[in-house]
């Protein structure tokens, strides 16, 4: 319940950010555009009809930039709500506390169940041994009876 | 963003060259020589192209994040002889300059 009301009162007051003068008026210039496009795209349909060829590929191509038209602004209409414009400052947005993330750090517990397993004993052993001579490469890991 | 850009550079110069064509040697054709063909070939053409060109703009657009000021000044700029050439190198400058990586090599 309490996300609805919280979901509506956002759409609310973005509408109300699409109506300010300067959006009122874009709305009003992307409308005439629209008309004027679709309305060139039938004279050239009528032109066509009449037997200009050339008007053909007109009689589409207008629809198709009144289409490009609306697309461009409803596109902009989103990012302006979403405030992810490269070009145009963000709208100011309270920033976030950002929440503290803490991890738990386990210490190891491997050599706890080395008698299980002679491998993994074996290979503790050698770690050990590379951690007690630093200088040491791995070549250098004595044979067990030199240890 | 670096094949949008390029995209949209490549029917920038073809939509531009086009429109040439049109405005300097196809409309005096009609005009002053009563000679159709040039219109008949070209307009057709550029018309088509000019809508590959919108659309490789918006691609763009959409890419960098553009707003609808951006927009409108690329597309008008591919209907004015010339101007596209000048879109073509404002939106270079667009993009390198709001979009450019930061040099991971730079000391």
């Amino acid at each position: 319940m309490r996300l609805v009301t919280a979901s509506r009162s956002v759409t609310l007051a973005a509408v109300r950010r699409l109506l300010t003068p300067g959006w009122l008026a874009g709305h009003a210039l992307v409308l005439a555009s629209v008309a004027a496009f679709l309305a060139l795209g039938w004279w050239q349909a009528g032109r066509a009809a009449e037997g200009n060829t050339l008007s053909w590929a007109y009689t589409f191509e207008w629809p198709l930039f009144a289409v490009f038209v609306i697309v461009m602004w409803v596109r902009e209409m989103r990012l302006t709500l979403r405030g992810a414009r490269a070009d145009e400052p963000a709208p100011a947005v309270e920033p976030r506390e950002r929440p503290v993330i803490t991890r738990r750090v386990s210490p190891a517990t491997a050599a706890t169940d080395d008698a299980d397993d002679p491998q993994l004993a074996a290979y503790n052993e050698y770690l050990a041994w590379l951690n007690e001579h630093p200088e040491a490469r791995p070549g250098d890991y004595p044979a067990k009876e030199l240890r | 963003m670096n094949g949008a850009l390029t995209r949209y550079r490549v029917i920038a110069w073809i939509v531009g060259v086009m429109l040439l064509l049109l405005t300097l040697v196809a409309m005096p054709m009609k005009y002053f020589a009563d000679d159709n063909t040039g219109v008949t070939v070209i307009a057709p053409i550029h018309g088509w192209l000019y809508v590959v060109y919108l659309g490789f703009a918006a691609d763009l657009a959409r890419r960098a994040q553009w707003g609808v000021k951006r927009m409108l000044v690329v597309a008008l700029a591919g209907t004015i002889p010339f101007f596209s050439f000048v879109a073509e190198r404002l939106v270079v400058g667009w993009v390198k300059g709001t979009d450019a990586q930061p040099e991971l090599n730079k000391a």
